[in-house]
């Protein structure tokens, strides 16, 4: 497929083959640096926190959250739809960009792909703990049992969830772990000591490069991205319903699914470059992933956020055109009832914050894009919280309405959760290759930089013998 | 282990624009047999030149996907219809609609375990120490070189070898070897 010479490479420093492998595979063969160890530390303290607190929830109960009746979804189902949304850039860009061709997802797949994993590892825990008897969570699968062969209910959301989460871990791990056999042959092939070889040998199950195999690989791969990508948008659409397929005003609305998976792929994209922004530093892949691909990125977050803004308008118009009193109450209160300052915090981070992208220089300012993907991330757990908390706590009867706030064992939870998420991550930096090697080396010698100085020196002196022509006829 | 009667003639290239002419040449022009050929990452337009048939996977995904799909739903709608009706919301007991999430995800789980297990069975692939199906003729492989192989019995007369090595050295391998797969078993030890 021709590429315009016009177009930033994709890969710069004039590497070679050896070099791509020599930079990404190192940081599996080294020990890793005192940031490393550092954060480490901080992710397993807040890891073993949350484990803490996660313990409490089951010997003691959900008594020990700061739910009431009237406000019985809080902290927990906030940060289950977060990781979730969060999960869903990695496959975005593993499978959506593959069916698009888009060469630049080389760099950050893998990262990407793994982040979606954990993220949707700690969504998994919130289901499992938030039920008041969590030993009996196997419940929900439909086996036959002997209390009349009571079934769980196909009609309900929350069971599509569970199907959906499930499979959407499962498919992602496969298709993650697909990509990464070649890049362990790689590593196993570098291995000096018997015991490291052995290992990443049965990780990569005997891969040898044959041609036979990598034509069954793009093949599986191809597939793999056509069925992962209905699976993005049904995933997030479905936890959608676990809201929009209620009666409560405020969460009673069609334009859920579409909001949901827009936000979905707005604050994973702020996670990956958060993750990405830091790794690219810390490990010195600044010539992989480059200013161009934090730039792109950029521009899929003003997209996604800019339809998440939209998404806020239409149900703003549609309390007022439905003329319901009780959907426009709800609104009103949004903005100036008790959780106000929530409602603001969100609007701030999530409508105002993307618009910046606009500007070229603010896309490629990467302290300005860090700061930013926090910013959205914060932003977009609030938007769970007024969506749960603010409509639950003033709905239909006036006489239950309530306040409520996390207790510090949710709040601890939470943390745990992002303790789980970098702890895995920081593991999986340490032992497999951060980058798709075999992918970035098949797109060498199409985007890498010498190819395009070479193609923009072939321009310009066609420019110049076309001026030359020019001037000699005038 | 896999002690197969064949004898390799391995052609070391680190270009794929050479790989490729080598692969063409080879192919076409010299009328010999490929036996393999080994890349650090997929070689577009090679499937071509070897004439490889296409894969048979999507076609593997598509048929367990539809089955299970569809029995999760025949099997759904027993249990809403038929074993313990109840009524869940106002809803009818066959509720089509409501079975289509459902539907979807395990179409889209069973489709994709298949696929990969397929792929993993017809390539051979096992998570064990010694795969003695796909030998690694070079550590450098997975790196950046790429190796032609041809292959004829042992027992075959010798000009075979010399006019492999002759084919392979004309189109610009950097190195060209004679090995067997108990060649690789020593040096794996």
């Amino acid at each position: 497929m021709y590429e315009s010479p016009i177009r930033e490479p994709l890969i710069n420093g004039n590497k070679n083959y050896s070099q791509i492998t020599d930079d990404i595979v190192q940081h599996t063969e080294k020990m890793p640096n005192k940031l490393w160890f550092l954060a480490f530390a901080l992710s397993v303290s807040a890891l073993a926190y949350g484990g803490i607190c996660m313990f409490l929830s089951v010997f003691w109960g959900i008594g020990e959250w700061g739910l009431n009746k009237t406000i019985d979804w809080g902290w927990g189902i906030t940060n289950f739809v977060w990781w979730v949304g969060i999960g869903h850039a990695g496959t975005l860009i593993s499978a959506v960009l593959l069916l698009f061709r888009q060469k630049w997802r080389t760099a950050v797949n893998r990262s990407a792909e793994a982040m979606t994993i954990f993220a949707v590892l700690c969504a998994g825990l919130f289901p499992a703990i938030h039920m008041g008897r969590p030993w009996l969570a196997f419940f929900v699968f439909p086996y036959p049992n002997t209390r009349g062969s009571v079934w769980p209910n196909f009609n309900s959301p929350l069971l599509w969830d569970v199907f959906a989460i499930s499979t959407y871990l499962l498919v992602s791990l496969l298709f993650w772990y697909t990509g990464l056999i070649p890049d362990l042959a790689t590593v196993r092939d570098r291995a000096q000591s018997k015991v490291r070889r052995a290992i990443y040998s049965v990780l990569s199950m005997g891969w040898n490069g044959s041609a036979r195999h990598w034509h069954r690989f793009e093949v599986l791969s191809l597939v793999l991205a056509g069925i992962a990508t209905p699976l993005v948008f049904s995933v997030h659409s479905i936890v959608s319903f676990d809201f929009a397929t209620s009666v409560i005003p405020g969460w009673h609305t069609t334009i859920f699914p579409p909001y949901f998976v827009a936000g979905a792929i707005f604050s994973g994209f702020a996670m990956v470059l958060t993750l990405l922004l830091i790794a690219r530093k810390t490990m010195n892949l600044e010539d992989y992933i480059t200013v161009g691909h934090v730039d792109v990125m950029c521009k899929i977050i003003l997209v996604t956020g800019s339809v998440v803004g939209i998404a806020y308008i239409t149900e703003l118009f549609m309390a007022w055109y439905s003329q319901s009193p009780y959907e426009q109450y709800t609104f009103a209160t949004r903005f100036l009832g008790k959780y106000s300052w929530a409602y603001w915090i969100m609007m701030s981070c999530n409508v105002i914050t993307p618009q910046f992208f606009w500007f070229r220089k603010l896309r490629r300012n990467l302290l300005f894009v860090f700061f930013m993907t926090i910013v959205i991330n914060v932003g977009m757990w609030y938007e769970r919280f007024v969506i749960i908390v603010s409509s639950l706590s003033q709905d239909y009867l006036p006489s239950s309405w309530m306040l409520y706030q996390g207790s510090w064992v949710e709040v601890g939870i939470f943390a745990g959760t992002l303790g789980l998420f970098f702890t895995a991550f920081l593991l999986f930096a340490r032992v497999f290759p951060v980058i798709a090697i075999a992918e970035v080396k098949s797109i060498l010698h199409t985007s890498g930089n010498q190819v395009r100085e070479k193609e923009m020196k072939k321009l310009e002196k066609g420019k110049a013998a076309e001026e030359g022509e020019h001037v000699l006829t005038h | 282990m896999n002690m197969d009667n064949k004898k390799y003639v391995l052609g070391y290239f680190d270009d794929e624009h050479q790989l490729l002419h080598a692969v063409k040449n080879i192919r076409q022009e010299k009328r010999m047999d490929i036996q393999n050929v080994h890349s650090p990452f997929p070689v577009h337009g090679i499937d071509d030149l070897l004439g490889m048939k296409r894969t048979r996977i999507p076609v593997m995904g598509f048929c367990v996907g539809i089955t299970c799909g569809i029995l999760m739903v025949v099997f759904m709608s027993w249990i809403h219809a038929l074993d313990y009706p109840l009524v869940y919301g106002g809803k009818p007991y066959f509720a089509l609609p409501s079975f289509i999430p459902i539907w979807f995800e395990v179409t889209v789980l069973t489709a994709a375990f298949s696929m990969f297990f397929t792929f993993l069975y017809s390539c051979r692939l096992k998570p064990a120490v010694k795969n003695e199906f796909n030998p690694v003729w070079d550590r450098r492989i997975t790196n950046d070189l790429f190796v032609i192989s041809l292959s004829a019995d042992k027992n075959d007369p010798p000009e075979i070898f010399q006019n492999y090595k002759n084919a392979l050295n004309e189109n610009g391998a950097l190195k060209v070897e004679e090995k067997t797969l108990a060649d690789i078993e020593e040096e794996e030890d």
